[in-house]
Formats: C-alpha cells, sequence, structure tokens
C-alpha cells in the first residue's frame, strides 16, 4: 500500500508540475525546484538525526531513513507551481489565502498518511511544526525566486 | 568528529572548493553558478542513494550518520563546486580545449575519489564500482553546463535576464 502511494506521488507530482506550470515558465519551475531541494535535502536529514520523525517505509531503505520521495520529488514539485502561480499582483489577503491553502493542503496531507500509513511517524513532531517549517521553506524559495528572476519580465510585471 | 584525516579531508576540501568558487563566481555569474550547482546536486543526490542502496559504496564516517548512508557533504558540495569551476572553464575555451577541460576535470575528480577510497572512511567504493562513479561523474560534466546554458538561453525569461547573465 505504502509503495503504491509513494509512486502515486511522483506521478501526481510530476502531473501537477505539467499542468500547473505553462511551457514558457519551465525555467522559473526549474530554478524553484532546484533551490527547494537545496533546502529540504539537509533539512530532511537534520530532522531524522534528531530523532524527531522517521519514515518506516520508503524508498532506498538501505541509504537514507530520509524520504526521498517527499524531500527529493514533491515538496519541491509544489514549490515550483506555488512560485510560478504566485499572485503576485493580488491583495495581501489574496496572497495570504494562496500560502495558506498550499500549507493546509501539504499538512493535511501529511497528517492524514502519518495517521493511516508507514510512509511518515512522528516521534517529537506535531502537525503545526510541518504546518511551521512548510510555511518558511516555501517562503524561503519564493523569496528566492524572486530574487532570481529580479529584472526579468516576471519582475516587471509586477 | 574527532580531529581526524576525514574530518581533515573535509575541512581542507570544503576550504578549497569554497575559495575557488569565490574566485570564479562574480555579481554578474552568480545565477549562472547557482543553476549549475544545484543542478549538479539533484544528480549527485539520486545516484549517490542508488550506489549506496546497491552497496557499490559504503561511507563509515559521514554527517547525518543516522538518517543517511551517504556522503552528504560530497554530494551536496564537493562534486556540485567541481560542476561549477567546470562550467566557468568550459564557457570560457573553445572546442578542443573544452575536451581537455574535461579530462583534466575528470582526472582531478579520480584522484581525489582514489584518495579518498585509500585513505579515508569518507567513501569506500567496490573496486569496479570508481570507474562507475567516473562514468556517471564525467558526462555530469558537460550535461550540467548544457543545462545551464539552456537555462539562460536568450529566450529566458522572454529576453534574457538583465543583471545575471553574459546574455
Amino acid at each position: 500500500m505504502e509503495r503504491v502511494i509513494e509512486v502515486a506521488v511522483w506521478f501526481i507530482s510530476a502531473a501537477l508540475v505539467f499542468v500547473s506550470v505553462p511551457r514558457s515558465l519551465y525555467r522559473e519551475a526549474w530554478i524553484s525546484y532546484l533551490f527547494m531541494q537545496a533546502l529540504t535535502w539537509p533539512m530532511g536529514l537534520l530532522a531524522v538525526q534528531l530523532g524527531l520523525l522517521t519514515y518506516p517505509s520508503r524508498f532506498f531503505a538501505h541509504a537514507l531513513s530520509t524520504s526521498l520521495t517527499y524531500e527529493f520529488f514533491a515538496l519541491p514539485c509544489v514549490s515550483a507551481i506555488y512560485n510560478v502561480r504566485y499572485p503576485t499582483s493580488y491583495p495581501t489577503i489574496v496572497k495570504f489565502a494562496y500560502t495558506l491553502s498550499f500549507v493546509a493542503v501539504l499538512t493535511v496531507g501529511e497528517v492524514v498518511l502519518q495517521k493511516t500509513t508507514k510512509l511518515v511517524a512522528y516521534i517529537h513532531w506535531s502537525w503545526y511544526v510541518s504546518f511551521i517549517t512548510i510555511s518558511i521553506t516555501l517562503h524561503l524559495s519564493y523569496l528566492f525566486y524572486k530574487w532570481f528572476t529580479k529584472g526579468s519580465i516576471l519582475d516587471n510585471k509586477e | 568528529m574527532r580531529l581526524d584525516i576525514n574530518f581533515l579531508w573535509y575541512l581542507v576540501t570544503c576550504i578549497v572548493f569554497f575559495i575557488l568558487l569565490m574566485m570564479n563566481i562574480t555579481r554578474h555569474t552568480l545565477r549562472e553558478a547557482i543553476v549549475c550547482f544545484l543542478v549538479a546536486q539533484v544528480v549527485t543526490w539520486f545516484f549517490s542513494t542508488i550506489f549506496v542502496e546497491l552497496y557499490w559504496e559504503t561511507c563509515p564516517v559521514r554527517l547525518f550518520p543516522n538518517a543517511t548512508r551517504t556522503d552528504f557533504i560530497g554530494d551536496y558540495f564537493t562534486t556540485p563546486s567541481i560542476c561549477t569551476l567546470f562550467y566557468f572553464q568550459y564557457i570560457k575555451h573553445q572546442k578542443l580545449r573544452r575536451i581537455l577541460d574535461i579530462a583534466l576535470f575528470a582526472l582531478a575528480d579520480a584522484i581525489m575519489i582514489v584518495l579518498k577510497n585509500a585513505y579515508t572512511d569518507l567513501r569506500h567504493y567496490v573496486p569496479w564500482a570508481i570507474p562507475l562513479h567516473l562514468l556517471v561523474f564525467i558526462p555530469l560534466l558537460p550535461c550540467s553546463v548544457w543545462f545551464t546554458r539552456w537555462f539562460f538561453k536568450q529566450s529566458y525569461p522572454y529576453g534574457g535576464i538583465k543583471d545575471g547573465t553574459r546574455n
């Protein structure tokens, strides 16, 4: 069951990127993806190293105790969609709701998986820690994205 | 990690590569360096995981020993740094010299891998995995350059970043 979910996450993440990101913004999606994996890689390792949470069922279980699916692919893909689709020209309340919806979906998804599968198990962790860390990493990724695309048409559009 | 050969290896390679990167990267080439570095990182993360999973390499002494059996510093920093340094050499040169660049960087990496394998506990390869590592690493050099060039092609984004690249 866990394997099926993990494989599904790979396909769903790829499909979401494919559907949500226009071809003309592939590079923007790439840089978001690349930056996010550079963040999630050490942070995920640190969380497992400190014994805060574990991933009992995972791919490459001998090599990694972290979740390759989540940290290498799913979260960076979500970050790519988040950055590319960010409502830059909308009021702050819309931006806030946009961010909240992404973080809420990810957190609820994680909590459901935590309760019903062996994909993730909390030790010294709670849903609100996920909520906070996902919010911070997504926003960091967006700040980096904004800096990186500064001077491009995306920046001028604002 | 006590002050032994493993720690010294990490310390020296990190400092040397950091200095080399600083010498090569300017404000105007920072974005190129970031793209090249990060894309190399993705590839090294993935392939390193496969190598360790298949027992082709082991990393007895490592950072985050409870969270991973791979060589985090090597994959996260050292190898991407080599690719980034290669990028800046490669774009300066013409055809024949570029082939020489690949050969030189591959040789440098091979020497590092052999030394690391023989004198430290950071990465131990099964004998035939060293050429296999090079088989992944050598194409990674031109591929990371190719990706970075593609990324900063004049079409990006609708006319190019103004202050991020030479284009």
